[in-house]
């Protein structure tokens, strides 16, 4: 567990140092300000559209710190070597695996909350009220954005740091489109592979299920029930630990 | 041997390229001075802008009914959901039909249960998305998307169903003051596009329908016809309002009475959509003999 | 250390095989210093990836202290120094140090220490809040000895160790390694600069397209390849000493001797026989030119 924390800091120091995380805060802070300022100028009742590009600016930037953060951890620890100097130390590659994740999951983390903050200062010119959908919109997020970096590690481990970007971003934002695709799919041809679809929608990530900006950012909708909230806690271990194992199984063969 | 050979027709090719390439450039390319360079780019400059403004407004378009309908995603049935009958709703308070040019019946994006294979995957969609089932299809008040119609038609001035769809928004209340306000941003609207041949056509419906006024409808429709004659350019969706403009002159010239009028309106409306069965019905109706059509 | 039969086989990207490294056997004693010599590609690094448990071995096996080699019980009594590492660039070496020790299984204030410590004897005392991507390549050079020698390893495994260092640090280093050397510790690397072998080693091992080709004690080597020569004038017979013999005109002779013994003896008959002794030479032999035939005997 303490190898996990080191290595995991060694990430987000990095990652801090370099800046890109601020960067993205920067960019996002600006977004909603000149969003603000268009409340501030008088353009009333535009609550709605003003959290709902909350939303989607905190689903792009954090979905773009995902992949990127942690498309490219393995492949720079392998072209830099500075892969040897930590696994002649005592540990097992699934503990620098795990390490690793964690770390970008952290920095993940870290750059979404930063944006909440900037976001939401800047929808305080909107006069916009807390409620309790944003909590769990935010839980709902860090838990979406652990299962992004585990799929995008996993992917880095098999594949190159620019395909494994690539997939990812394909995948986060185009799940929900290829949910509806498969259910469209589905109704069309309901006997010829029902299972096969089934089997399908299991493997692919459910990235649209953990983004609760629809119900966020427009009127009067309720928390989500708390077992949603625990079946989707379950989901991001489940799919997650698979993930690892995906580039556990890749990477402890690997001769490097 | 093969190797030098294609190596040549590869050379050969290039240079009879590069020939061709310097016999057309000319043609494509006509020579600039530096004064057309700038006019090029400032051109491309604008045209980006001009381009930003439409993407924003367009965005801003989709959002709206997405608001309206607080949240929910809906698309219209495909043929084959028509086919089997599945349950969607068809422009509840006309309202759909506004923003979806009467696309026929519409139904959430995320499926209902009994349409969803995905089981508990399913479940959690309908929880975490901003889902209600069909039977519980409800619009916000519509002029809660008013704002967002201001912002459109103030990124892109020209995007006229930002200022028709926001005047049905302002009276919605279908009183005096509410018709009045609409006639007042649809006039708005006309000085930003003093070519617009649906906008005059909005403000015409809005005296004729709800403010009772045939003679102000009257004049307005003529305005657009004479814009439909004037021979001004103008795109498919503004060619296309022009029916409404004969139909509706025709049916107002028919309740003042003016038959002879009605006729040129007929003869000149056919000479613009040969097709139109309302017009061609009239036609019958008033015995009219068909001239030839343009 | 051991390996016994040791063979490693990489895929290239095409599908091929390459054998880096094949029935490799070499054991080394506690406490041992041990050069472990090749030209470029010979499966130096390979031997070390694979007693680093970073490459699985095709055939054969590799131990350390008995364990299995790249198993956490040996690696924790191990101290690795890659060939190329440019270690995390947005770190200082302090931070490097830490995440290495902490990753080690070392933690608190004896960490703190032992990193202050190291950074002080690798002379980056002053450099440890620098980013690593403002060090210079012999900087950073400093602070991969620094990472090996965390946690007092009874093994140091240093691959082309001197590498980026300039006189100064290689004469430091070879000051820490013998100190280490005589605290315990063993020591086993790769390098390309016999003169360092020279210095530091009591052994060495030759390896040519992943086989090894001469294991020697260097004591013995050096005086095997060590020269003597005397040169005197006069007539005083060699005859049983050498037959090697350069004959300069005027009874001016230099008789050549494969060892220390024979040469003496050879300036007894001398003195005995009257001849005049010139010049009486003792030199080492060139051990670059000793591998070079060696390896083009294997070759």
């Amino acid at each position: 567990m303490k190898v996990w924390f080191a290595l995991a800091k060694g990430v987000v120091l990095e990652s801090l140092r370099r800046k890109d995380l601020w960067v993205v805060a920067i960019l996002g802070f600006l977004m909603m300000i000149s969003a603000g300022a268009l409340g501030f100028f008088g353009f009333e009742g535009l609550q709605a559209f003003a959290k709902d590009l909350a939303a989607t600016v905190l689903g792009l930037f954090s979905t773009v710190i995902a992949v990127i953060t942690t498309a490219r951890l393995m492949p720079d620890e392998i072209k830099n070597r500075t892969l040897y100097p930590l696994l002649a130390r005592p540990i097992r590659r699934l503990d620098l695996l795990i390490g690793k994740l964690l770390g970008a999951i952290f920095v993940t983390w870290m750059s979404f909350l930063l944006l909440c903050i900037a976001t939401g200062l800047a929808l305080l010119v909107f006069r916009v009220q807390f409620e309790p959908i944003m909590a769990q919109y935010v839980l709902c997020k860090l838990l979406g954005l652990a299962v992004l970096c585990s799929l995008t590690f996993a992917l880095s481990t098999i594949m190159t740091q620019a395909a494994a970007a690539t997939v990812s971003f394909i995948f986060a934002f185009g799940s929900s489109m290829i949910t509806r695709a498969l259910v469209m799919a589905h109704e069309s041809n309901p006997r010829g592979a029902g299972y096969g679809f089934k089997v399908l929608n299991g493997v692919l990530p459910q990235f649209g299920l953990f983004d609760l900006g629809g119900r966020a950012a427009n009127m009067n909708w309720g928390p989500v029930p708390i077992w949603v909230i625990g079946s989707l806690f379950a989901y991001a271990i489940v799919y997650s630990s698979a993930m690892l194992f995906i580039s556990w199984m890749k990477f402890n063969r690997q001769a490097i | 041997m093969n190797s030098v050979l294609s190596l040549s027709a590869v050379l050969a090719g290039i240079a009879v390229a590069g020939i061709a390439v310097q016999r057309i450039k000319p043609e494509i390319e006509p020579p600039v001075g530096v004064a057309g360079v700038e006019a090029h780019e400032t051109n491309g400059a604008v045209s980006l802008i001009g381009q930003f403004r439409t993407t924003v407004s367009g965005s801003l378009w989709v959002r709206s009914d997405l608001y309206l309908h607080n949240g929910v995603q809906m698309r219209p049935l495909t043929e084959q959901e028509l086919k089997s009958n599945v349950k969607g709703v068809h422009s509840a308070d006309g309202l759909d039909g506004e923003m979806h040019g009467g696309e026929g019946r519409m139904v959430t994006v995320v499926p209902s249960r009994d349409r969803d294979f995905r089981g508990i995957f399913g479940d959690i969609d309908r929880a975490t998305s901003s889902y209600k089932d069909m039977s519980n299809h409800e619009h916000n008040p519509p002029k809660a998307a008013l704002p967002l119609f201001r912002l459109m038609t103030m990124f892109d001035p020209n995007f006229i169903q930002g200022w028709t769809v926001a005047a049905t928004l302002l009276s919605w209340e279908k009183n005096r003051q509410a018709y009045e306000l609409a006639v007042q941003h649809l006039k708005n609207g006309i000085s930003e596009n003093p070519k617009s041949v649906l906008i005059r056509n909005e403000i015409a419906f809005t005296y004729a329908r709800s403010l009772g006024d045939l003679k102000t409808a009257k004049n307005y429709f003529e305005q657009a016809r004479a814009l439909l004659n004037s021979g001004e350019a103008m795109n498919d969706d503004e060619r296309e309002g022009g029916l409404l403009t004969y139909r509706w002159l025709y049916w107002i010239n028919r309740d003042l009475g003016l038959s002879a009028k009605q006729k040129t309106l007929i003869s000149e409306g056919l000479s613009h959509y040969k097709d139109d069965p309302v017009l061609l019905h009239a036609q019958e109706a008033m015995n009219i003999v068909p001239t030839r059509r343009g | 250390m051991q390996t016994v039969d040791l063979a490693v086989q990489y895929r290239q990207k095409n599908g091929d095989k390459t054998m880096a490294v094949s029935g490799l056997s070499l054991s080394v004693a506690p406490g041992e210093v041990v050069g472990f010599l090749g030209p470029n590609g010979a499966g130096k690094s390979s031997t070390i990836k694979c007693l680093m448990g970073f490459v699985e071995p095709h055939a054969g096996s590799a131990s350390i202290f008995g364990l299995k080699a790249g198993s956490i019980s040996a690696k924790r009594r191990v101290g690795y120094l890659p060939e190329v590492a440019l270690y995390y660039p947005f770190l200082t070496p302090y931070e490097t140090l830490d995440l290495y020790g902490k990753v080690q299984g070392l933690s608190g204030k004896s960490l703190r220490t032992e990193i202050d410590n190291l950074l002080e004897i690798v002379g980056l005392g002053a450099a440890k809040k620098k980013q690593n991507r403002t060090l210079s390549k012999g900087m950073l050079q400093r602070v991969g000895i620094a990472q090996s020698l965390l946690g007092s390893p009874e093994l140091l495994m240093l691959d082309e160790v001197t590498s980026g260092l300039d006189p100064v640090g290689r004469k430091e280093l070879r000051q820490l390694l013998k100190e280490r050397q005589k605290a315990g510790c063993t020591l086993f690397f790769s390098s390309h600069e016999l003169a360092e072998v020279e210095m530091l080693c009591d052994r060495i091992l030759l390896i040519h397209k992943g086989k090894l080709v001469e294991e020697r004690d260097l004591g013995s080597l050096k005086e095997e390849l060590r020269k003597f020569s005397l040169e005197f004038v006069g007539h005083t017979s060699m005859v049983g000493l050498t037959s090697e013999l350069e004959d300069f005109g005027g009874n001016r002779i230099r008789a050549n001797f494969t060892t220390k013994a024979l040469l003496l003896e050879a300036v007894d008959r001398a003195k005995t026989g009257g001849a005049k002794i010139v010049d009486i030479v003792s030199e080492e032999g060139s051990l670059e030119d000793y591998f070079i035939d060696k390896i083009q005997e294997a070759a």
